[in-house]
This record gives structure tokens, sequence and C-alpha cells, in this order.
């Protein structure tokens, strides 16, 4: 399709509406700090609170576009007409479906494949994929269960010449090389790859659009769904879902809308034209040591950035739909996987003076980066506007600053300004979750799938009071992990918990036992010195003060089966499951109950073969 | 562990555990063929674990359940590499294709009997069968080249340029186009 590429217009539109927000905040708040002159401490305030409500801003504009979109059900007009339909007709040559896996729990790997391949078999599409398991597990054991996995599929599925498992003895690169492996041995073969997750799940109609929207579109060098959450357990996770169901869909159409054809990699859940990411997106090695230097960590935005500097463009499609991920059970597997992204994000930051990336993607990859250090900037105006706060009640107010003045200078209040700038950041952080909501409510099939009327409204609630209560305690992590990368902390590469898991109190003691500390003594000593200060902080005390029984309360799956028991917290994928994720759940279930792959767990086939 | 006594030839305390361990182990792998506990994995347990321990008891110092599983491995593996006529390869490897095949023959119902026979005594039909039945692990190599892209950064004259020469880079820095890779594939 040849239309004039919209992309570069939106996004100046889009630079303008966040620099005339921030603008206008941040003039606000320094007309309120600037009562008595601007100190050192008031300017470092004044310049972490226009960083972080620029940040918010982006994230506003983007929600708003995506709620007009979804509103007049207008989704493909995100792509500003540049994104041809899916071709018609047959689909020439195949697509390899790979799943790189490292010690991985092989039972679930295994029966998230066996419902793609079935997907795609009640599709009759089997002739136009096939399916690897890339593993790059060590362990002798993870290893065998693997290969009896594998052995079970084939001989199950009768997947014979259309499942293939490949263990790697190195790991040189991490995902990126596993991916990168496969290409190189067997990227002759295949057109286009769809690069999964150990925790993906994708439908064959989805799996059906993506190739034809590849053929449609020759210059498209990677088109990346949306996934949605699915099977989650803990309320801790069921709330990460249900929020992700909810109001994620107004995110995606808004980031479609504003980057056509210049979206990001998520690494995972998207095609990818094997040619071009082989001409011109294998990783870079940084000069200097990890965490900082050496192999790229996060290798999705890299890529992205470097199909598009080859003159390729990356989609995000998020009307596709059809394609699933799972998540970490507890909040402390949420701060394993941060840390890690934190690691990988932080270090794209020395990729923003690489040579030949457009600046589209250098915003990508500043905005990765961002969505960490935010949290760093956040803690550190919390901490001197508290410094500040203090300072400014125990200094006494000067009426006659000249000795000959025959009339005092009364202060300002300045209170109608502050509740002012209050209301409008909570506004941008929380409109776009109300309109989420009110997309929702108007449209009746979507609103039964979200529980009905009442259940809805009750479930976002909950949502938004324990999601202000989780981010001062997200806030420490991500600072912390900030830190550590920063201090030259490496993370170690480990497995990812999936599906259900329990924190204990022991293990929330140590994990968030310093955050609630540190938040008794910072309202003790606000309330000491400045007590008014204490109830603009009360929201992020309470956080802290709460976290421990909340983290070991949100990782209960009775919470979350209590929950869905209830109907809270329901999706569209739990009322109304898509075939292949009924599929899943049932073949997880009858594994679970020892009548599937026995074979696989223990050695035992409990069912003939 | 310590020897056996070579006086009296019994086992000890120890190389008894051992060796019960050894089994355990051995009829796990056995058990991923689909061979059931009894007659079935017995003799082919013991032949399996005898080997291992007659091997123990010239090396006392290895572990025998190690032993004993590396025995059966390489046993298996090679047994299968000789039946499907299969190219030089790991016996990790040929055990897996094997299995496979074993299984998808219901070589388990049928032929239980048959592992580790001797490759030229097993029945034309049990070797046909299990050949047509043996999946690939990996598909035909394709073998293709990711062209590397060298780390290169702004200068600090680019800097100074910021964005300007971008545009140029990206025609100096790329060498095919997305249109001239389409049409040559």
């Amino acid at each position: 399709m040849e239309n004039r590429d919209v992309g570069p217009l939106r996004r100046v539109l889009l630079v303008v509406l966040v620099l005339l927000g921030t603008a206008a905040a941040s003039r606000l708040l320094a007309s309120v700090l600037a009562v008595d002159g601007l100190s050192l401490a008031e300017v470092v305030i004044l310049t972490l609170f226009t960083l972080t409500f620029g940040w918010i801003s982006l994230a506003f504009w983007t929600a708003l576009a995506g709620f007009f979109l979804t509103l007049f059900r207008a989704p493909g007009w995100a792509h500003g007409g540049m994104l041809a339909p899916a071709a018609p007709g047959p689909i020439g040559g195949r697509t390899a479906l790979v799943m790189p896996v490292y010690h991985e729990d092989p039972l679930a790997v295994g029966a998230r494949l066996a419902a793609i391949y079935r997907s795609l078999e009640r599709a009759k599409l089997l002739d136009s994929f096939d399916l690897f398991i890339l593993s790059d597990s060590r362990d002798p054991e993870t290893i065998r269960e693997e290969g009896m996995m594998w052995t079970r599929l084939c001989v199950e599925l009768g997947a014979k010449g259309r499942l293939f498992y490949r263990n790697r003895t190195d790991n040189v690169g991490r995902k990126a090389g596993n991916i990168a492996e496969f290409c190189r041995r067997w990227g002759g073969r295949y057109r286009y790859f769809v690069c999964l997750d150990a925790d993906s799940l994708m439908s064959a109609d989805t799996l059906e659009a993506m190739v034809r929207l590849m053929e449609a579109n020759p210059t498209a060098g990677l088109i990346q769904t949306t996934p949605q959450p699915i099977r989650a357990v803990s309320l801790f996770a069921r709330l990460q879902q249900f929020a992700s169901a909810l109001y994620s869909p107004i995110f995606a159409a808004g980031t479609a809308f504003w980057y056509p054809g210049r979206c990001n990699y998520w690494g995972h859940n998207a095609i990818i034209r094997t040619k071009a990411f082989m001409q011109s997106a294998d990783l870079p090695v940084l000069p200097g040591k990890a965490p900082l230097g050496g192999e790229i960590l996060s290798h999705d935005f890299v890529e992205a950035a470097l199909l598009a500097r080859a003159g390729w463009s990356v989609w995000l499609v998020p009307e596709l739909g059809g394609s699933y991920e799972e998540l970490p059970p507890t909040l402390a597997d949420y701060a394993q996987r941060d840390q890690r992204w934190c690691q990988g994000n932080l270090q794209h930051l020395r990729l923003l003076t690489f040579k030949g990336l457009l600046a589209v993607n250098r915003a990508h990859l500043l905005a990765g980066a961002m969505s960490y250090l935010a949290s760093l900037f956040w803690l550190v105006l919390l901490l001197i506007a508290t410094f500040e706060a203090a300072r400014l009640e125990a200094s006494n107010w000067v009426y006659f600053p000249d000795a000959g003045a025959l009339f005092p200078v009364w202060p300002v209040s300045k209170t109608f300004e502050m509740l002012g700038l209050y209301s409008i950041t909570m506004g941008m952080l929380l409109l776009p979750k109300l309109l989420a909501v009110l997309l929702t409510l108007g449209e009746r099939k979507r609103r039964r799938a979200f529980g009905g009327f009442g259940r809805l409204i009750v479930s976002s609630l909950i949502e938004i009071v324990i999601s202000v209560l989780l981010a001062p305690v997200m806030m420490f992590q991500q600072t912390q992990a900030v830190l550590n990368t920063l201090l030259g902390r490496r993370v170690t590469w480990k497995a990812q918990r999936r599906g259900d898991g329990v924190e204990s109190w022991g293990d929330a003691v140590v994990n968030y036992g310093a955050i609630t500390l540190l938040g008794a003594v910072w309202g003790g000593v606000a309330y000491l010195l400045a007590p008014d200060f204490l109830i603009w902080m009360t929201p992020v005390l309470a956080g802290m003060l709460v976290a421990v029984p909340m983290a070991v309360w949100l990782s209960q799956p009775s919470a979350g089966a209590a929950a869905r028991r209830r109907g809270w917290f329901m999706t569209p994928e739990e009322t109304e499951p898509p075939a292949v994720v009924a599929d899943l759940a049932a073949r997880s279930a009858i594994e679970l109950d020892g009548h599937g792959l026995g074979l696989m767990r223990d050695g035992v086939p409990t069912t003939p073969v | 562990m310590n020897p056996p006594n070579q006086t009296t030839g019994q086992l000890g305390a120890s190389e008894t555990l051992s060796l019960r361990a050894a089994r355990a182990r051995v009829c796990r792998l056995l058990e991923s063929f689909g061979l059931l506990a009894g007659q079935q994995q017995d003799a082919l347990c013991e032949q399996l674990v005898g080997t291992a321990h007659d091997l123990w008891r010239q090396h006392p110092g290895l572990d025998l359940v190690t032993l004993a599983e590396a025995e059966a491995v390489h046993r298996l593996g090679s047994w299968f590499a000789a039946v499907l006529a299969l190219p030089p390869c790991p016996d990790q490897a040929a055990l897996l294709v094997g299995r496979a095949a074993f299984l998808a023959c219901r070589g388990q119902e049928r032929w239980a009997d048959l592992l580790l026979v001797d490759v030229d005594h097993l029945p034309a039909e049990f070797v046909t069968a299990l050949r047509e039945a043996a999946p690939q692990v990996t598909p035909p190599e394709a073998p293709e080249t990711m062209v590397d892209q060298p780390y290169r950064r702004w200068s600090m004259r680019d800097l100074l340029w910021l964005m300007v020469p971008a545009r140029r880079e990206q025609r100096e820095l790329v060498g095919v186009a997305p249109r001239d890779l389409n049409s040559a594939s």
C-alpha cells in the first residue's frame, strides 16, 4: 500500500500535546514553589516533577487516542491506511513457530504447544506451520523431561515432521542468541517465523491472519500482537490479568495510532520476516562489561529499531486478538522479572547514540528506560518534598523583610493551586482507567464478559485501590532494580515462575519489611515536622505500611479463587474462553489429575499411548 | 561407597542401597518407553544394571546410579541407532528418536520383548514399523547468514548536528532495502 506516511505528523502532534500539558503543569507548580523564591531543593523538585509528569502525560495521550479509536470502532484507522488488509488465497510456504525455553516446566510448555497444534489442526492449517522447541536448558534432568515431552507430543498429536526439538549446548546470547541460532540453521526454510515465549499461546486464526498480513505488506518486517494474560490463579495475578484485559486495549490502540509502522517489538507473540531479521537485526555486542555493556539483555526493542533502521516497518495490530501469555504469580516474582527488564532497558540508554537508528526508535528506547527511572525520580521527588515541607514548617515567616517597610508581606496561600495540580495529576493517572471502564460498560457483550455491571464496577474500584497501595512498593522495587544496575550488579538468568506460587510471611518480611519500616519512620518524621504534608503523603505511606500483609494476601491462590467465586476480576478469556484457551485449560487439568502426560511427569504412562 | 566384601562376595549395606537406586533409575528410563513394571521391565533392568554393576566393581570410586543410567542410555541409544540406521549421533539423540518411534508404533504393546535384542535377529516387521514411525528431531538445515550489525556510535561531531545525519546514515549503513530483498526472495 502506497499511502502517505501519517506517522511523523501524528507524532509531532503527540509531542506538542505532551509538551504543552507538561509545561502548563510545571508552570503551575513553579508558581506554587516560587512564592518566596526558588531554593535549590525546589528546583530539583520542579525538574523531577516535569520529567515524571511528562511521562504520565505520554501515557495519558496514548490512552485517550486509543479510547476514541475504540469508541468509534475504528481500530484499522490507527494504521493510517498504510497496512494493507490480510491477503486472501492459499498461504504459500511454511511458517515456523519457535518457542525458546530455558528451564521451564516441560509439562506446561507441552500443554501450550499441544493447544496451539490442535488449534492449527482444527483450522486445517497444519501444512502451513512447523513448531520448534528451542531449548537452552542445561540441567540434564530438565533436558531429559523436555525430550520426553517432545516424544509424547509427537506421538499423541501425530506431529511427526511438524514438531521439532533442539537443545543448545551453549547459551551464547541467551534468548536472542537462541533465536539467531535457529535463523542461521533453518532460516532458509521459512519466509516468516513467529516468536513465542514459553508461556505464549496463540490461536490458529491469529497465526493465519499474521501470515496473510505479512504477505499483503511486503515491507512489513514484524507484526506484533497484544498478548492478553490468562490462567491467573493468585489474587495478584488475577488483578494484573483483569487490569490488562480492561485497560490495555485502549493503550494498545493508542500506541498503534501514534506509531503506525514504527511500533515496538515486545519479544514474543509476533511474526517476523526471516530475511529482514537476518539482514538487519543481528544484535551488536556493547563495549564494556555487564550489566550496561556486553550482550544486549533486552533484545526486542533493539531488534525493532534495527529492522526500522533497514527500512522495514514494525506494526502493532491490537485488533488481531487470539494472543495470550501468563503472569508472575506474586509480587516477588514480578519484582524478579522487573529486575531483569530494568537492567535490559537501562542498557538501552547506551544505544541512544547508535548510528542510523530512527528518532522514533531512540524515543522508544528512552521510554523503556524511563519506565524504570521514573520510579527513582518519584522517590527522590517525595523525599525532597518531605524535606522541603519540614524546612518551610520550621522557618518563621518574615512579615517585614525590609527594615523600613510600612506594610507587612502576608504569606500567600497556594492551597487551591496545589489541589488543582494534585487533581490534574491524579486525573491523568486515573482517567484512562475510567474511560476504559466506561467503554466496557457501554458495550453489552463486553460488559457481561467482565462479570456484568455491578461486578465490573466493584472489581475496578478494588483494582484501583490495590494498584494505588502497590504503587509505592513497586516504586521501591524498581528503584532498587535501577540502583542495582547502576552499581553494576548483574542479574542471573533464571527461569520465570508462572502459574501459582505463594509468598510466605517470612519471605514477605525479608522482601518488604524494610519498606514498611521506612514508611513508619517517614510517616513519623512527617507527622512531627510537617503534619500538613502528611495528608499528601497518605496514599504512599499507606502502601508502604501494609506492604508485608498485602504481598502475602495477594499471593494466595485461595484469595484469587474467592474473588473468582464472587465474579470479581473476571475477563473475557475466562467467561467465554476461546477454543485454544479452553483446550489448554482442559489439557492442563487432565495432566494435573495424572491422567494425561504422566509419562512426562514421572516416567509412567498412565493412559495407553 | 565401599566395595563388596572380596572374601564372602556379599554386598555391603551401602552397595545394596546403591543397587536399589540404580534399578529405580533404570526402571524409570524404561517406563518412559511405556514398559510396565514387572516382567516387561525386570529382565532388561537386570541386564543393564548388571553390566553397570560389573563395571563398578572394577571402578568402585564411581557412582553406581550414574553409571547404570549412562550404561542404559548408551545401550539403548546405540541399539536404536543401529535399528533405525541413523547417521552417527550422540546416544541421547538416538534415544530421543528411538523412543518416539517405539511409542508411535505401539512398541510397548506389540514388541516390548524385542528391546535390546540382537539387531540381526529382529523381525523385519518390527524394524519396518519402527523406521516408518521415527520422527525427525530437527528438519534438514537450510543455513543462512545473520549479517553483522556492529555497534557504531555517533561521534561528538555527529552529536553536534544531532538528528540531521540520520537519514544519510541509514542509506550508508543499510546495504539492502526491503523491496530489493522481497524481489530477491
